[in-house]
């Protein structure tokens, strides 16, 4: 076997079309971790994710003659069916996911409160994981998207862009306006620990 | 530095932990001293902090992923390269049957309509009630020049085949022998077959006196050049 591991993906892609199930499984590795995490991020799933990583690659295999080597990477072209997917998956679910609360507001409150100050800092931590993950999960899409990228997937504007099919200058701006909606969503919660815990202990009857 | 310049800082830049900023000093004695930038600086450090915590915390795909997509890829191609090959080879024979049916049922019903009018078109003349000499008594068609199976062709077919000799001959004004002409004939209106039939007639059709051949009845044979309109052209008395 020659030196797979040098090859260009869209080569491992060809062979791997082609029957060489080595080209295949190198080409797995190299993208899924990625199409992993983007799908994790976007639908906070295991399960989902995991579903939508199968189906790339299903598709990758399946359509691949719709990909066009001159157009852009094998990861993008993976990339855009995974965006497909996780599309199709959130609109599938979207009636069934609760919205975020005052509750949630409440809890990721007390998640920014100083870790000194509370004896649950592991839970704390967790907690505000998932209120960020919230405040992510409310974004409009393309704002999402890019967060989702570039802050929780670590690719570069350049690569962003690439995945997105957008200008560079495009995805900078979007994350931008994505970070300020994120502070301002999470900016009240600053002055509600004093509020919130008083008002809860003496509303409390029983 | 002051508080519209840190916020666009702050909004153009990228998110950083507490230290980034506290180590320009000048920010950080602003921040000391202004309490809404202090508070925007720390709600951005809690973001950076959460997204970092995300990162570390998405969960590895389990084994069972790995097990499945290389079970998917596995039967696909193995799909591919068994039956997909024989339904696209079927599914291209197929459509060539199909596009050769189609021509050939085009062809048939053309072919079939056109012979339908063509037979109509010979049926119709023979339809016709007999167009000769219909006062006259029959006796029998007698071939004068005219070979008897071309003549039966004639008459079943007057215009569409090649003419007779008799035909040809009353092209011109000029009749075959003993035949005396009845009407004006010329090529335009004696044009096609024309058929010779025996009649058996009184001698005084004739202004002549009766010829020797005539009966004691008084009757005489002659032959009479019929067109194909039915119209006689020509008589001749049978000796």
């Amino acid at each position: 076997m020659d030196q797979l591991e040098t090859r260009p993906d869209p080569e491992l892609l060809r062979r791997a079309l082609a029957g060489e199930e080595a080209a295949f499984l190198l080409l797995y590795q190299r993208l899924k971790g990625g199409i992993y995490r983007y799908a994790f991020y976007m639908t906070n799933s295991r399960t989902t994710a995991e579903e939508v990583t199968q189906e790339v690659f299903l598709s990758l295999i399946t359509g691949a003659r719709h990909y066009r080597e001159e157009r852009g990477e094998v990861a993008a072209f993976a990339f855009g069916i995974a965006r497909n997917f996780v599309r199709r998956i959130v609109r599938r679910e979207r009636p069934y996911q609760p919205l975020p609360g005052d509750d949630a507001v409440e809890k990721l409150s007390r998640a920014l409160a100083p870790e000194s100050q509370t004896a649950h800092g592991h839970l704390i931590r967790n907690e505000l994981v998932e209120q960020v993950q919230a405040a992510i999960a409310s974004l409009p899409d393309h704002y999402r998207q890019v967060v989702v990228l570039c802050d929780l997937c670590e690719l570069s504007y350049t690569e962003a862009a690439s995945r997105l099919g957008c200008p560079l200058g495009t995805v900078r701006s979007r994350l931008n306006r994505a970070h300020a909606l994120l502070a301002q969503k999470l900016q009240p919660l600053r002055n509600n620990p004093a509020e919130i815990g008083p008002a809860g202990a003496e509303g409390c009857l029983i | 530095m002051n508080c519209s310049e840190l916020q666009t800082y702050l909004e153009n830049g990228p998110l950083a932990d507490r230290g980034a900023w506290v180590a320009d000093a000048e920010t950080a004695e602003h921040l000391a001293q202004c309490a809404d930038c202090s508070r925007l600086v720390e709600v951005r450090e809690r973001l950076a902090t959460g997204l970092r915590l995300i990162r570390e915390s998405v969960p590895q795909p389990s084994g069972a992923l790995d097990a499945a997509v290389l079970d998917a890829y596995r039967r696909q191609t193995t799909r591919q390269s068994r039956p997909q090959r024989v339904s696209l080879g079927s599914s291209t024979v197929l459509r060539w049957t199909a596009a050769v049916a189609a021509v050939a049922l085009i062809v048939g019903l053309v072919f079939f309509s056109g012979r339908k009018g063509r037979n109509t078109a010979v049926l119709a003349p023979m339809s016709q009630p007999p167009r000769i000499a219909r006062p006259l008594e029959f006796t029998k068609s007698v071939p004068t020049e005219i070979p008897r199976s071309r003549r039966r062709r004639t008459a079943t077919v007057p215009q569409q085949h090649s003419r007779p000799a008799a035909a040809s001959a009353s092209q011109g004004t000029s009749f075959p022998d003993g035949f005396s002409s009845l009407m004006y004939c010329d090529s335009l209106s004696c044009a096609g077959t024309m058929d010779v039939i025996r009649v058996q007639m009184p001698s005084s059709a004739f202004t002549l006196p009766p010829p020797p051949s005539a009966q004691n009845n008084g009757m005489v044979y002659a032959d009479v050049l019929v067109g194909p309109d039915g119209i006689a052209r020509g008589i001749r008395i049978v000796q």
